[in-house]
């Protein structure tokens, strides 16, 4: 078995693109990495495609990968997609490492792309992503992923002792992390007294709490065999040891269900990931975390084993989790700042992760003892196609080193 | 497998004040669980309160009613809703 290294990132910038075809958002992204990769193209031996809704808004729910991927300038190899709601981007990424790694290739691509903005239309954009759960007659009647996420979250607060002013200070942190990110879809900062006087989405979420479902945008990684010769040479070659971990559980009866946030999929998913790595918590340097909406990133630091249970409030109030604090999470802005295109998300934290641990972060980059570069990066990551109720159905955890 | 008659009644266990929803939904609207006097717990959309956050009180009886859930294509479709059972 050969040891995966991501050799090239790229990105689209997330944001709202109504001009561009979800083609040419992947096309930008895939160059972009390609180029970074500085590998020959022709030695691409595959290509994983993560998109999850370009049957819902087109009707092409088949042939998604080689129509998505095939106008970027590749052909002749396979072309596979993959879906999986806000984790298809870590899944898709899983598998391309799986590809290398099992020696049938040498060369594997990742790529997330989505579209999701509409021009005066944002209902169609939550009704897209209620695709990503099980059609259920709760969702024909009414329960949305923020409905169902925010009732969960409302529990953990009475449980652990979080308030509306530590999901304030989450989105702060986070947009404040995106302001010098150029691929981020908010570039602008705000204060935790205007995240918490902002409109209420669903109490006690504000809108900058909460990740905003109308977004585009496409990310790429290029992952090759350790010791396989690529032009780019200087910087560090990035690790990877990871791990998706699915169950479904939303055939249990309601009263049966852990909440939409629940920890024991993503825990048990960071155990694995830790021992195939031998690392531990303590030897973390930076995280990225699927904070959807803010309560998410609060119950990682958990997950992550950051802290205790009961302990992420005060981590986060110490501004340890924070650029310049002892472990930046989300230090691209997360969904949160970064943006949410649904299946671009979690190669855009590999790609956040990539950049922090060579060096290329710039005025977000994240050092250790002031002058050394960080050297293991987290990813946590999901997607909850069990729906609304249903519980996280994929939990992705990863670790990358150098 | 047996068929029941559910009641219809319940207590509030959970809910929330949502300002945006799908298409066709008219907002703001409240989702809720109510734990049937049947035994189950069951999603509901609620009805007969303020959709503000001190509208719905937790631990209220309710009972189901059959009303409007959403507008598709100019059709109402209806289903179950819970409203407070004083009304």
């Amino acid at each position: 078995m050969s040891i995966a290294e991501v050799v090239g990132v790229g990105m689209h910038p997330f944001g709202k693109f109504p001009e561009k075809s979800v083609t040419q958002l992947a096309r930008d992204a895939i160059r972009a990495a390609i180029e970074d990769s500085g590998i020959d193209p022709r030695s691409i031996g595959i290509v994983y495609v993560a998109n999850c809704y370009l049957g819902f808004f087109t009707g092409q729910s088949d042939s998604v990968a080689p129509i998505i991927v095939g106008r970027s300038g590749l052909s002749g190899m396979p072309m596979i997609h993959v879906e999986g709601g806000g984790a298809a981007g870590s899944i898709a990424f899983h598998q391309a490492v799986l590809a290398v790694e099992s020696d049938q290739y040498d060369v594997a691509i990742a790529v997330g792309v989505e579209k999701l903005y509409v021009p005066d239309n944002p209902g169609i954009s939550i009704s897209a992503i209620a695709t990503s759960g099980e059609k259920s007659i709760a969702t024909e009647m009414g329960l949305t992923w923020i409905g169902d996420l925010t009732m969960s979250a409302r529990k953990l607060m009475s449980e652990y002792g979080w308030t509306q002013r530590d999901f304030a200070i989450i989105a702060e942190k986070n947009r404040f992390h995106a302001f010098e990110n150029s691929d981020a879809e908010l570039r602008s900062l705000i204060s935790v007294d205007d995240v918490i006087s902002s409109r209420v989405v669903a109490y006690p979420l504000t809108r900058p709490m909460c990740a905003g479902a109308a977004v585009d945008g496409a990310s790429a990684v290029v992952i090759s065999k350790a010791g396989y010769e690529v032009s780019r040479k200087i910087n560090p070659q990035v690790r990877s040891m990871g791990f998706v971990g699915g169950r479904y559980i939303s055939n249990r009866a309601v009263d049966d269900r852990p909440g939409m946030l629940s920890q024991d999929e993503a825990g048990r998913a960071f155990k694995i990931a830790y021992e195939r790595a031998s690392l531990g918590p303590q030897d973390l340097d930076l995280a990225q975390v699927h904070d959807a909406i803010a309560p998410e990133e609060l119950l990682s630091y958990q997950m992550l084993g950051l802290c205790e249970p009961g302990g992420e409030a005060d981590l986060l109030r110490s501004g340890a989790t924070r650029i310049g604090g002892r472990i930046p999470v989300n230090t691209d802005g997360g969904l949160l700042g970064r943006g949410h295109p649904i299946a671009a998300s979690g190669v855009a934290q590999i790609v956040e992760s990539v950049r922090q641990l060579r060096g290329e972060a710039g005025k977000r980059q994240i050092y250790k003892d002031d002058d050394e570069l960080p050297r293991v990066a987290a990813i946590q990551n999901a997607g909850a196609q069990g729906g609304p109720s249903g519980s996280t159905a994929v939990s992705a955890a990863i670790i990358l080193t150098t | 497998m047996d068929h029941f008659t559910l009641v219809g009644r319940g207590k509030l266990v959970d809910f929330v004040v949502v300002e945006r929803g799908p298409s066709g939904y008219k907002v703001p609207y409240v989702q809720a669980y109510v734990k049937l006097v049947d035994g189950p717990k069951i999603y509901t959309m609620l009805s007969g309160v303020e959709p503000i956050e001190s509208g719905p009180k937790i631990g209220e009886s309710m009972e189901m009613i059959i009303d409007v859930i959403r507008c598709e294509d100019g059709i109402d479709i209806v289903g179950w809703k819970f409203q407070p059972e004083a009304i």
